[in-house]
């Protein structure tokens, strides 16, 4: 299992430039890398997830950090 | 070894995040625009609204070919000259409208009427060239240099409240149309419309500009299905669009 290697803080950013600098970060990355996402509960949360399965990205993590912020590991797909 | 594209600025990630969402355009498909270039021939009806979506879009440069001043009756439709305007090139007023409007884009104005000694070199180095021009020798010019230079042509033209609009891809394919098969001779001055019947409601070129602006952005992106093949034809007063199929006229004597 690879580390986490890019990490990404959305908690101030809102719908849908989460969805956008998440889309921007992976774009960057080597299939199979993993991008650690920081963002807070309900649209943003729910956004970016759907658009990492919708793009072919897998996610590996999905857990609560306290508040409302959120932690999501997406595992870039092969490509997008 | 692959150069690493390059990052988005902050102020980019903003402008073009409608687009980056898109999946077929993404960020790929956006920097493919920022590095493209188009030529508008005609600053006028439909060449305003055609500059605007692509100065919008981030098409990184923009030839716009217009020899004339503004006057006060292209105001009703050329949307990006204004009333301070008047009298002044009308490639001045499109410069500054598309600067104040993205600054990524590098407008390149040339106050020069098209002609068979400067169509060719004004084309070479573009990837699309749009027609909004306004009269058929230059609709003949734009299209004969733009085949022999195999540029991709977005065409349109208007009537009142009609337009048509398609795509020539001057690919070199054997079937591919050119705007001479479809107009194989221009019409005789009898049949060319006189001045009472010059009237064209405003946001009909404005309709016909964005869909040549679509069309546009689809060649650069290479997505979708273009017009080529088809001529859409755009009737504003009953409101109805129809496509015909555009196929190459055997006896057109294409300028190769």
């Amino acid at each position: 299992m690879p580390s986490v290697t890019e990490h990404l803080d959305l908690t101030t950013d809102v719908c849908p430039m989460t969805v956008v600098r998440t889309r921007l970060a992976l774009e960057d990355m080597a299939a199979g890398a993993l991008l650690e996402v920081r963002l807070l509960e309900g649209e943003s949360l729910d956004n970016v997830a759907a658009y990492c399965l919708e793009d072919g990205h897998g996610i590996v993590a999905r857990e609560a950090l306290g508040g409302r912020t959120w932690r999501l590991v997406v595992r870039r797909g092969d490509d997008d | 070894m692959t150069e690493r594209p390059a990052a988005f600025t902050p102020e980019q990630m903003e402008r073009y995040s409608r687009h980056l969402l898109l999946r077929e355009v993404g960020p790929r498909g956006q920097r493919r625009l920022l590095a493209s270039r188009v030529m508008v021939v005609g600053a006028g009806g439909l060449g305003c609204p055609v500059l605007a979506y692509l100065a919008a879009a981030g098409v990184g440069t923009l030839d716009v070919v217009d020899s004339d001043v503004v006057e006060p009756s292209n105001l009703q439709r050329q949307i990006l000259h204004g009333t301070p305007d008047i009298g002044r090139p009308k490639t001045d007023s499109a410069r500054e409208a598309l600067a104040a409007l993205n600054p990524d884009v590098r407008v390149v104005p040339h106050a020069v009427r098209l002609d068979e000694t400067n169509a060719a070199d004004l084309m070479a180095s573009v990837d699309v060239v749009v027609d909004g021009s306004d009269n058929f020798a230059t609709r003949y010019l734009v299209s004969d240099t733009a085949r022999r230079l195999r540029k991709p042509l977005v065409a349109a033209a208007l009537f009142r409240f009609e337009g048509q609009v398609t795509v020539f891809p001057n690919d070199g394919l054997p079937d591919s149309a050119c705007y001479r098969c479809l107009f194989p001779t221009p019409p005789p001055p009898g049949f060319l419309p006189s001045c009472q019947e010059a009237g064209i409601l405003g946001a009909v070129p404005g309709l016909l500009g964005s869909i040549q602006a679509a069309e546009t952005l689809k060649v650069l992106l290479g997505i979708g299905e273009s017009l080529a093949g088809r001529l859409l034809l755009v009737d504003v007063l009953a409101m109805e669009f129809r496509t015909v199929r555009l196929h190459r006229n055997p006896a057109c004597r294409h300028e190769e």
